[in-house]
């Protein structure tokens, strides 16, 4: 992760259930990525990583997780260098 | 489309907030808490609209690769939308104060500040995590934190039977090499 994304996800102020819910997403994309990312075009080139789950506390509130994630020189580690999240209510 | 919508919100919370400050040299302060009664009457409905668009603009992210210049364009579009929204309850709502204070009563005002509260917290829970996307960004190694080094403090505050629950299913994951082993939802 890039330092601005392990700080923005610090940041966000997840509750316990939802920040492992995304600890483990971001595992399973580390575990494979290629079945999970989605290619990115100009001008923001790259790939993109996204998925959604429901508060399991607050089952009206749905998070919405979007990652913008590059390859290395070396083709196979994978940075996360953009991360974004918001709440849908209702 | 989910950005027209948000132009036609914005536009309609622009002209409603300039309607109301037009209301202020009316000297027909009956006149006037009738108007405004009106107006707070169409503005509860502001949450429900937001929230449709919030919806509209999740069902409408584009699955040709541009989806960073979307959402950095619907983050924008989103901005506009709760401001000019805020800025016509908030108006709206001053001037219903001040009608009331002049003895002429705004039966929905207790509505309207229900209303704007929730407005607000719909803003938070929108655009408080939302962040841009950079189109300069770069795959640099340097500094770049591994995923296990991460969040070693954060897990270390989750209760033992989370903690507990998070490594299990982390070692399912290893174990099978299938991301979607032990994933929710």
């Amino acid at each position: 992760l890039r330092p601005n994304v392990n700080r923005a996800i610090l940041r966000w102020g997840l509750s316990d259930n939802v920040f492992v819910e995304v600890r483990l997403r971001l595992n399973s994309l580390a575990n494979n990525p290629a079945r999970q990312l989605v290619r990115t075009t100009e001008p923001i080139d790259g790939m993109s990583y996204t998925f959604g789950l429901i508060d399991p506390q607050n089952r009206l509130c749905e998070h919405f997780f979007r990652f913008h994630v590059l390859y290395g020189q070396d083709e196979e580690t994978i940075y996360v260098v953009g991360a974004t999240h918001f709440r849908q209510i209702g | 489309m989910a950005t027209s919508t948000l132009t036609l919100e914005i536009e309609r919370a622009e002209a409603g907030s300039q309607a109301v400050r037009a209301w202020v040299p009316l000297t027909d302060f009956a006149a006037r808490a009738r108007l405004l009664e009106t107006h707070i009457q169409e503005a509860l409905g502001a949450p429900a609209r937001i929230k449709a668009l919030v919806r509209d603009v999740i069902a409408a992210e584009p699955k040709d690769g541009t989806i960073f210049v979307y959402l950095n364009q619907q983050r924008k579009a989103l901005i506009e939308c709760f401001r000019f929204t805020l800025d016509d309850l908030q108006t709206t709502r001053d001037l219903a104060w001040q009608s009331e204070r002049l003895g002429y009563s705004v039966p929905s005002l207790p509505l309207l500040e229900k209303t704007f509260a929730e407005v607000k917290l719909l803003e938070e829970y929108t655009l408080r995590d939302w962040a841009e996307f950079d189109p300069n960004a770069k795959a640099d190694p340097e500094g770049a934190i591994p995923l296990d080094e991460a969040f070693r403090e954060r897990e270390a505050k989750l209760s033992p039977e989370l903690r507990r629950e998070l490594q299990s299913r982390l070692e399912a994951q290893r174990q099978s090499g299938d991301p979607e082993v032990g994933a929710v939802g």
